[in-house]
C-alpha cells in the first residue's frame, strides 16, 4: 500500500508515519502543503492507494487540494482521509461534500488513525 | 455570551489540553493551583507558543513551557529523544497549541477561526495584556513531563 501524507507540520507527518508503519505500511511519501502534494500526485502518476490530507495549511488549503484532486479524472477515485482539528467542523462537512472519503479529528490516538486507514488497506 | 469572555481557561481550555495530552502524548496533565489573571507586562517561560482566534470573538491563547519541559514533551510526542531546542521541537510545540486551541475553539459559543501558531523563544519573554481584556492563566503539570502554563485572552469582536 502506498500513501501520500500532506501536512504542513513535520510533527504530524512523523506521527502519522509512525502509525502507518505500525500497520506495516512503509511506502510513504510526504508533502508539506497542498500545492506540493498535488504536484507530487501528478509527478508519481497518481500511484497512491490513500492520501492523508491536512485541512489547515498555507499555500493551498486541504479543501482547495481536495477540490483539485477530485476535479482531476486521474485521481478522483483515490481515497482521501482529511486530518482536521475540532474547530474545523463546518469545513469537514464541506470536505465530505467535496469528495473526502473519511476524516480523522485531532487530537487522535494512534489507534484512531489506524482504524481509519485500515478501511482502505487491500 | 459575556461569560465566554470572562471565563476563558476553565473548563474548555483545560479539557482541550487534557484531551490532547492524553490522546497524543499518552499522559494526563492535572491542574496546579487556582486560575489567575494578569494584565500589563508580565513574564512567560522560555518557549511560548501563541495562536490567535478570529471571528465572532477575537483573542489569543498560549502554552508556555521551560526548555526542559519542551524537550521532554516533544521527546514523548515523537518517541525520539530531543536534546536541544530545534525546528523539530518548535514545530511540535506549535502543533500542540494548534490542536489544543482547535478543540477549545469548538467549545466556544462563538464561531471562531484559528490563525497560524507562532513561537516566542528565549529567556525573559514578556507579554502585555490590556486591563479590559486581561490574560487568564492556569498552571498544569504531568509527573512525567513537568509543569507548563496555558493562558488565553478573548473579547467579543
Amino acid at each position: 500500500m502506498r500513501v501520500l501524507l500532506i501536512d504542513d507540520s513535520s510533527t504530524m507527518r512523523k506521527i502519522q508515519r509512525r502509525s502507518l508503519s505500525a500497520l506495516g505500511i512503509e511506502d510513504i511519501d510526504e508533502a508539506c502543503n497542498g500545492k506540493e502534494g498535488f504536484e507530487k500526485l501528478q509527478a508519481e502518476k497518481y500511484a497512491y492507494d490513500l492520501v492523508m490530507l491536512d485541512m489547515n495549511m498555507p499555500e493551498m488549503s486541504g479543501l482547495e487540494t481536495l477540490t483539485a484532486v477530485r476535479a482531476d479524472p486521474n485521481s478522483n477515485k483515490i481515497p482521501i482521509v482529511m486530518c482536521t482539528s475540532v474547530a474545523d467542523k463546518s469545513q469537514v462537512m464541506e470536505a465530505i461534500k467535496a469528495g473526502a472519503s473519511n476524516y480523522v479529528v485531532k487530537p487522535f490516538t494512534p489507534d484512531d488513525l489506524q482504524k481509519k486507514v485500515q478501511k482502505y488497506m487491500k | 455570551m459575556i461569560s465566554d469572555c470572562v471565563v476563558l481557561v476553565e473548563p474548555r481550555h483545560i479539557i482541550a489540553t487534557v484531551n490532547t495530552y492524553v490522546k497524543m502524548l499518552g499522559t494526563k496533565p492535572e491542574v496546579v493551583g487556582e486560575r489567575y489573571t494578569q494584565s500589563g507586562i508580565f513574564s512567560v517561560s522560555e518557549v511560548t507558543a501563541l495562536i490567535g482566534f478570529s471571528g465572532e470573538a477575537v483573542g489569543a491563547m498560549i502554552i508556555s513551557l521551560s526548555e526542559e519541559v519542551s524537550l521532554k514533551t516533544i521527546s514523548k510526542f515523537l518517541y525520539f529523544e530531543q536534546t536541544e531546542i530545534n525546528n523539530e521541537v518548535l514545530d511540535g510545540i506549535e502543533e500542540i497549541v494548534n490542536i489544543v486551541s482547535g478543540e477549545a475553539a469548538a467549545r466556544f459559543s462563538y464561531q471562531t477561526g484559528l490563525g497560524l501558531p507562532t513561537i516566542m523563544l528565549g529567556e525573559k519573554q514578556r507579554l502585555h495584556g490590556n486591563e479590559e481584556h486581561p490574560w487568564q492563566f492556569i498552571k498544569m503539570k504531568t509527573d512525567e513531563l513537568g509543569e507548563f502554563i496555558i493562558g488565553a485572552t478573548l473579547k467579543e469582536a
